[in-house]
């Protein structure tokens, strides 16, 4: 019976937390995050072909659902210290700029995390 | 003879409310007639969230005097032309093309924007001299590489040629619209005036800073 009151009083916390708090869930944080700061360059999907994908720029953006590709990179630098620092500080392209100033240490883990998951790497 | 009085009196009360009837007032009542309000906010930002951010339609005009260049405005107003690739916070639709009003509306309510200013813009802060030899050069190298603005905004090349990005407002004609100040300022502290902005907040120098206001503001 104390076990069937404690579900019951988590359940309740935890259907609280969602009405109250819904955009807390990190993946949902990640998604909007990722539409708002990197889409105009990596695309909505991550396929690289955002707004400013356009061929005068002397690099194509980043296509972060290529796997072998970000595989390479990942292995070379975590994807945090791109986001965090820029391309530059990595070798890479000056045209993916730091974030490190805009963004908190908790949004730049969130897009670390959603562009793993978009390259599947 | 009686009647003179009446008339004296309706004569100074017509004076009065039209002297105290300041072409700004004028301009604001334009703008609110016209419900400009609907997409653009007199009020200072506060967007504590993207999502909050996300529902702005169309820039803040709460510093539109300490941005804009008066005759620009002017002009503008009465003849729009798009300076986004996209529709407003949504870079997957088009532009709307925006309202025109009459050149006689235009000039009250630039009047009216003009006068909406931003304390934290430094008057003065970015000469109106153009930039020379090395600090033109200097600031060339921020505004395409070490910042790489030309990543998201559209600049003009010598020969006239658009290239650059398109998530940002068009800078090809930045000199016409904006002034340099508040270019400088911006660059500063960009969350002071677009809180959640897509813009990276850079960590410019106060140097660097102004010669970079003053390279954009250079685009004519």
């Amino acid at each position: 019976m104390k076990r069937l009151a404690m579900v019951v009083t988590l359940a309740i916390i935890l259907l609280w937390g969602f009405l109250v708090f819904p955009g807390i869930s990190i993946s949902a944080d990640a998604k909007g995050l990722y539409k708002w700061y990197c889409a105009s360059c990596h695309g909505e999907e991550g396929k690289g072909d955002g707004i400013n994908s356009v061929k005068e720029l002397p690099v194509s953006p980043t296509n972060h659902t290529d796997t072998a590709e970000m595989k390479k990179r990942v292995a070379k630098n975590p994807f945090i210290d791109t986001i965090k620092r820029g391309g530059a500080a990595i070798g890479k392209s000056e045209i993916m700029p730091a974030w490190e100033k805009t963004l908190t240490n908790e949004e730049m883990k969130a897009l670390d995390k959603y562009v793993h998951d978009l390259c599947k790497c | 003879m009686r009647r003179w009085p009446v008339i004296a009196l309706t004569a100074i009360v017509f004076l009065f409310t039209w002297v105290s009837t300041s072409p700004a007032q004028e301009g604001e009542a334009i703008f609110k007639a016209k419900g400009c309000e609907s997409c653009h906010s007199i009020s200072p930002p506060k967007f504590g969230s993207i999502e909050e951010k996300m529902k702005e339609k169309g820039p803040n005009l709460s510093y539109a005097g300490s941005k804009y260049k008066e005759e620009w405005l002017k002009k503008w107003l009465a003849k729009p032309e798009n300076i986004r690739y996209s529709k407003y916070n949504i870079l997957s639709l088009k532009p709307d093309k925006h309202v025109g009003i009459s050149e006689k509306e235009a000039d009250e309510v630039a009047k009216y924007l003009s006068a909406l200013k931003d304390a934290k813009v430094v008057s003065g802060a970015v000469s109106s001299e153009e930039l020379k030899g090395g600090e033109k050069v200097k600031a060339k190298t921020l505004f395409e590489k070490k910042k790489a603005c030309y990543a998201c905004h559209t600049v003009k090349t010598p020969a006239g040629k658009l290239i650059g990005g398109r998530s940002g407002p068009d800078l090809s004609m930045a000199g016409e619209r904006l002034k340099g100040d508040w270019v400088y300022s911006y660059l500063k502290a960009p969350d002071h005036f677009e809180p959640k902005g897509r813009s990276p907040v850079f960590a410019l120098s106060d140097g660097d800073a102004k010669i970079l206001a003053a390279y954009v503001v250079s685009f004519k």
